[in-house]
C-alpha cells in the first residue's frame, strides 16, 4: 500500500511576509528560549535565545532580538545582539543595528546601518 | 453494538432523516444500535457511560464538529472505542477529513466499517481530531512553554489548536496561532499575533501545504481561566500533548489515510 505523502515543500520565496512565515511572533510577545526547524520565521517582538533553520529569518523593524541565529538568509530592519552564521544572504536595512559576529556568503547593507563587530563574509567563511 | 449521539439543539428534518436511515441500515445488518439524545455535556457523559456499560464500542456522533469533539471529551477515559460521524451540515472540516461529504455518504460508511487510524493531540486529555479553541472574553496573561525549549510570554484571547497531522505514525503536529484583541500595541484582531503552523485547512491531506513541526507539547498557563471550545470546561492551566495512541474513527477512505 502506498503511503501517501502529505506535507510537501513549495519552494522557498525570499521575501516573506509574516502572513507566509510558518513561525510568526507578532508584536507584545516576550519569547525565549530555542527554536530548531526548516521554515521560514519571522519575528516583530522581543526574542531571546538561538534559532536554527534551513529557511528565513525576517526581523522586523520593532524587534529586539538577542539570539545566536543559523539560517539560509537573513533580513534585519531591528536590533539583533548574538552570532550569525548566514548560508546565503543577510540583508540589513538602514535602519537596523546589529552587535555580533557575522558570517554570510552575501552581504546587503543599506545606507544608515548600524553595526558593531566582524563581518566574514564568503572567502572569510 | 453501536450508540448514536445527538444534541436536542443541532439537526431538524436532516437528523430525523438521518436517524431513520441509521436505524434502517443497522437493522438490516442485524447490528443493535442504541439511541441517545442529550441536551447538556453532562447528560452526554452519563449517555456514553450507559452505551459503553451495556457493551458498546462504536460510538457515533451526529451533529456537527463540536458535536464530534464533545462527544471524544465525553469518552476519553473508556479505552477500546471507534468512533463513527454523521455531519449534518456541509461545512465540517472533519467530513472532509473523513471523506464523508454528505450525511447520506456517512451513512454509508457507517455500516461499510472502514476503520482508519488518527494520529490526534490532545488537551488535557481530551482528544481533537481537527481544530479547536482556548478563549477568554478578554486579553489575557498566557505563558507558554513549548516542547520545554521555547517560553513565549504574550497577552491574547484566543488559542487556535491544530491537529496538523492524519498520519498515524508521525508526530509533531500540534498547531497553534494565538490572537489577541487589539490594545496598544497595532494589532489586527483577525490576524494571529503568534503563528507556529500554517493555517489553512492543515488537516486535508494536500501536496501544496507548507506544513512542518510545531510541537510534540505545549504547556498554557493563564491569569484567568480560558474556555476550551468543545466543553464547558474553563482552567487556567491546560496542557495539550500528541496523544500515544492513534485514534480509531470510521472513514470512506480506508486506502488513502491508513498509512502501510
Amino acid at each position: 500500500m502506498s503511503r501517501l505523502k502529505f506535507w510537501s515543500k513549495l519552494p522557498h520565496e525570499e521575501a516573506i511576509s509574516h502572513l507566509a512565515a510558518e513561525y510568526y511572533f507578532g508584536p507584545g510577545i516576550q519569547a525565549r528560549g530555542s527554536l530548531k526547524t526548516d521554515s521560514d520565521i519571522y519575528i516583530d517582538c522581543e526574542f531571546e535565545g538561538s534559532i536554527e533553520t534551513q529557511g528565513v529569518i525576517e526581523i522586523d523593524a520593532n524587534a529586539i532580538v538577542k539570539a545566536d541565529l543559523t539560517c539560509r538568509t537573513m533580513s534585519l530592519a531591528g536590533n539583533l545582539h548574538g552570532n550569525v552564521a548566514v548560508v546565503e544572504q543577510a540583508s540589513l536595512a538602514g535602519n537596523a543595528s546589529y552587535t555580533g559576529k557575522l558570517r554570510c556568503s552575501n552581504l546587503k547593507i543599506d545606507q544608515g546601518a548600524r553595526i558593531n563587530g566582524q563581518i566574514l563574509t564568503k572567502d572569510q567563511v | 453494538m453501536y450508540a448514536y449521539f445527538h444534541n436536542t439543539a443541532t439537526g431538524g428534518q436532516v437528523k430525523t432523516q438521518v436517524l431513520r436511515t441509521i436505524r434502517s441500515k443497522l437493522r438490516s445488518q442485524h447490528i443493535e444500535g442504541r439511541n441517545y439524545e442529550y441536551t447538556s455535556p453532562t447528560q452526554l457523559a452519563n449517555f456514553v457511560v450507559d452505551a459503553t456499560t451495556a457493551g458498546a464500542r462504536n460510538l457515533v456522533a451526529i451533529g456537527n464538529d463540536v458535536d464530534f469533539h464533545q462527544l471524544l471529551h465525553a469518552s476519553k477515559d473508556i479505552d477500546g472505542l471507534t468512533f463513527g460521524y454523521v455531519p449534518l451540515f456541509k461545512t465540517s472540516n472533519l467530513a472532509k477529513l473523513l471523506d464523508i461529504g454528505s450525511h447520506k455518504q456517512a451513512c454509508e460508511a457507517l455500516t461499510a466499517r472502514k476503520v482508519i487510524s488518527i494520529a490526534t493531540i490532545s488537551i488535557d486529555g481530551s482528544p481533537v481530531v481537527t481544530q479547536t479553541e482556548l478563549s477568554h472574553d478578554d486579553n489575557v496573561e498566557l505563558r507558554l512553554h513549548i516542547d520545554n525549549k521555547l517560553e513565549l510570554k504574550l497577552e491574547a484571547h484566543q488559542l487556535k489548536l491544530q491537529n496538523l497531522q492524519t498520519d498515524a505514525h508521525n508526530s509533531r503536529a500540534i498547531g497553534l496561532e494565538v490572537f489577541a484583541l487589539p490594545t496598544n500595541i497595532k494589532l489586527h484582531p483577525q490576524k494571529p499575533i503568534l503563528k507556529l503552523a500554517h493555517s489553512s485547512t492543515p488537516t486535508i491531506p494536500c501536496d501544496h501545504q507548507l506544513l512542518h513541526l510545531t510541537a510534540d507539547r505545549v504547556e498554557i498557563r493563564s491569569n484567568k481561566p480560558l474556555q476550551f471550545g468543545a466543553t464547558t470546561e474553563t482552567k487556567a492551566s491546560y496542557l495539550i500533548r500528541i496523544t500515544p495512541h492513534p485514534l480509531q474513527i470510521i472513514a470512506k477512505k480506508h486506502a488513502q489515510l491508513n498509512p502501510s
